[in-house]
């Protein structure tokens, strides 16, 4: 005699639900009730030989019951066939998204919602190198705890025990790991998307051959290098690089200068902190051997005949023709 | 012929007599049938009937929690139970009376 409801019994009992679906619910539960105590007395092997198939089964327990004689009194069809339907389809949408699927996702989460608060005050933050909590700049230690947390957080789910409680553990790791890389490869993508068709041909400065402009350099008509704030007709100011490094580098958290994928940028900042977006030549930098470089201001196209380049350290490129070299 | 559809008509008469010795559920009930020659019963077909005498008003039922497993629910015959099966059983005697008469060879009254 089996006494727990296994999986195939479930199943079972489920498709005999669903094919008197059409019942009040305690009615139907009264059948349930029935069946269930039934195949309590029955092994696993044993119940479709001993029942037939659910389909089978409440072909004729309907036949026998007189239900279908029923229905055909009290309900119109199409009513009946549509609660069915709706309650077959309910049905398989709890088997799919069943509970205990997600439960090592709540259980990492609520790991990682202890630690983050607790990141939080003792001075980090849980978002700089998300999912990893940085508590006082450390992010080993906010990977320690994260895993401690995590810990915690299957030790508090104690109807797991022994090698199941680690099995969670090792589980919610691998869900996680997999979730946080779709998300991270799903915004890169997205990333990709937004800066290779729209902000190529719409929302950057474009050059006459059709080349995408990073940094305007102006010169006075000593050949001094000027700093310009630009806008266009409409009055909006003018932006060279991907609208989301301008987003991006407001936020307090990011150091300068600010790296994205062309390269890096030090954006001059109005006494409220925020970046000037406009202010032209941007502080560009590019990616070298050496690290990070600054970028020179290209060649003049004219006639130099003395030329120094010079950083003073303010993000400005100050560039020195020597007088006359316009005449 | 086939027992089958003689079954079905007195299923439910067989059902009261076992249920006339006393309380029982579906799972033994269905047992019972069989151990007394229905080998052929139906699950289903029992339960079906089960519901359709209960929600006629012929029977009692009572859940029982059980030891081994879910619990489980005792149906019993209740009077307007035991009139209908007093009816089926003179109803089945005067008609197997015919059919005995018939099928020996003898006229019909």
């Amino acid at each position: 005699m089996t006494t727990a409801v296994s999986t195939i019994k479930t199943d079972y009992l489920n498709r005999v639900a669903s094919g008197l679906g059409d019942l009040s619910g305690d009615d139907r539960e009264e059948v349930l009730q029935d069946l269930h105590a039934h195949l309590a007395e029955l092994d696993e092997e044993e119940v479709e030989a001993a029942l037939g198939s659910p389909d089978e089964f409440v072909a004729e327990f309907r036949a026998s019951a007189g239900l279908d004689e029923e229905v055909a009194k009290t309900r119109k069809w199409y009513v009946t066939t549509t609660r069915a339907r709706l309650d077959d389809t309910s049905r398989r949408l709890a088997d799919v998204v069943r509970w205990q699927t997600w439960r090592p996702l709540w259980i990492w989460t609520r790991g990682w919602l202890l630690l983050s608060t607790i990141a939080v005050f003792s001075g980090g933050t849980a978002f700089r190198r998300f999912p990893i909590p940085t508590v006082e700049d450390s992010t080993i230690v906010g990977l320690v705890l994260l895993i401690v947390g995590t810990w915690v957080s299957v030790w508090l789910d104690r109807r797991k025990t022994g090698i199941r409680q680690v099995g969670s553990f090792l589980y919610s790791t691998v869900v996680v790991v997999f979730l946080f890389s779709s998300v991270f490869w799903v915004r890169d993508v997205a990333r990709t998307y937004h800066f290779e068709d729209e902000d190529s041909y719409t929302e950057r400065l474009i050059g006459p051959e059709g080349e995408t402009i990073s940094n305007i350099y102006a010169y006075d008509l000593d050949g001094d290098l000027v700093q310009v704030l630009l806008f266009d007709q409409d009055g909006r100011p003018l932006r060279s690089l991907p609208s989301w490094v301008y987003f991006e580098a407001e936020h307090p958290d990011f150091s300068e200068p600010f790296e994205y994928g062309e390269g890096a940028v030090e954006f001059e900042r109005d006494e409220f902190g925020r970046i000037i977006p406009n202010l032209y030549p941007l502080a560009l930098y590019q990616f070298s051997e050496y690290g990070l470089e600054l970028m020179p201001p290209p060649s003049l196209g004219f006639p130099q005949t003395d030329q120094a380049v010079s950083d003073p350290g303010d993000g400005v490129v100050t560039t020195t023709i020597t007088p006359g070299a316009l005449d | 012929m086939d027992s089958t559809q003689l079954l079905k008509g007195v299923l439910d008469t067989a059902v009261l007599a076992v249920l006339e010795r006393g309380s029982t559920y579906g799972y033994d009930l269905v047992r019972q049938l069989r151990t007394a020659g229905f080998e052929d019963v139906g699950d289903a077909s029992v339960y079906g009937t089960l519901r359709r005498l209960f929600n006629g008003g012929y029977l009692t039922s009572e859940i029982v929690p059980s030891e081994e497993g879910p619990a489980r629910k005792y149906y019993g015959i209740n009077g307007a139970g035991t009139d209908m099966l007093e009816r089926s059983r003179k109803t089945w005697h005067e008609f197997t009376q015919v059919i005995n008469t018939l099928l020996n060879g003898g006229e019909a009254e």
